[in-house]
């Protein structure tokens, strides 16, 4: 089970975007940075999660956030129409 | 404003039936106008927004998107609300009592569940934001699979 450590905080965030506008950079393989950490807020419907270094192959949605460690290879793909932004930590 | 309709995509619906654009622009208009006379909340407002009508649009927009899936909104809140160094987690305890007031008095029930649920947990992703708070940042954990 991980968290994101104490003492850091969100410094940067994405518009809203949805399955129409989200860049084409999340849906395929990236990796965040060192040291950065990544939450995956989804306002309403749903987002496929896979990092498959971390054997995380989930359902993102309102009432599952989404935990990015860093330096994890991962992609979202939406799941029918979604409403999400994402929040950077360091 | 762009504002593509919900039937350019048959996957978007409402999440609800009762929830339709007239009923969202009611409780905006219901709510801010709440928010305003509110004691707590309105001079927070009041130090920010002098024409009500653009800021009422963006809501509106923003609770089209989440409520019916209609991609109205484009925008970036959390930056908009860490500006706000007067606000504290009391402020939205506040801000939730009277949504959630606003939305049983303007919605049919299942419609004003919705709006609470997501109002809550749109408010918990700001605050968590905001303030770190640990409590949240553990709501923030990946359930195990």
């Amino acid at each position: 089970m991980t968290a994101i450590p104490s003492g850091l905080t969100a410094y940067k965030t994405t518009p809203v975007f949805t399955e129409e506008t989200v860049p084409a950079g999340l849906t395929s393989e990236h990796r965040t940075k060192a040291g950065v950490w990544g939450v995956i807020h989804v306002l309403s419907g749903s987002l496929r999660f896979r990092a498959p270094d971390r054997q995380e192959d989930k359902l993102l949605s309102p009432e599952v956030k989404g935990l990015v460690e860093p330096e994890v290879t991962h992609w979202v793909t939406p799941q029918g129409p979604v409403c999400f932004f994402i929040e950077f930590w360091r | 404003m762009q504002a593509p309709s919900a039937a350019a995509n048959p996957l978007r619906h409402a999440l609800h039936p009762d929830i339709d654009e007239a009923l969202i622009e009611r409780l905006v208009r219901h709510f801010y106008h709440r928010v305003r006379d509110d004691a707590v909340l309105g001079p927070v407002f009041a130090r920010r927004i002098e024409d009500w009508e653009p800021h009422l649009a963006t809501m509106m927009a923003f609770w089209s998107s989440v409520t019916r899936m209609t991609g109205r909104y484009k925008g970036n809140p959390v930056p908009k609300h860490k500006a706000l160094s007067e606000v504290t987690p009391a402020h939205f305890e506040r801000w939730l009592a009277l949504f959630r007031e606003s939305a049983e008095e303007v919605c049919p029930p299942g419609a004003a569940a919705l709006f609470v649920d997501r109002a809550e947990r749109i408010a918990q992703s700001l605050q968590l934001s905001m303030f770190g708070l640990p409590e949240l940042r553990a709501a923030a954990r990946p359930t195990p699979s």
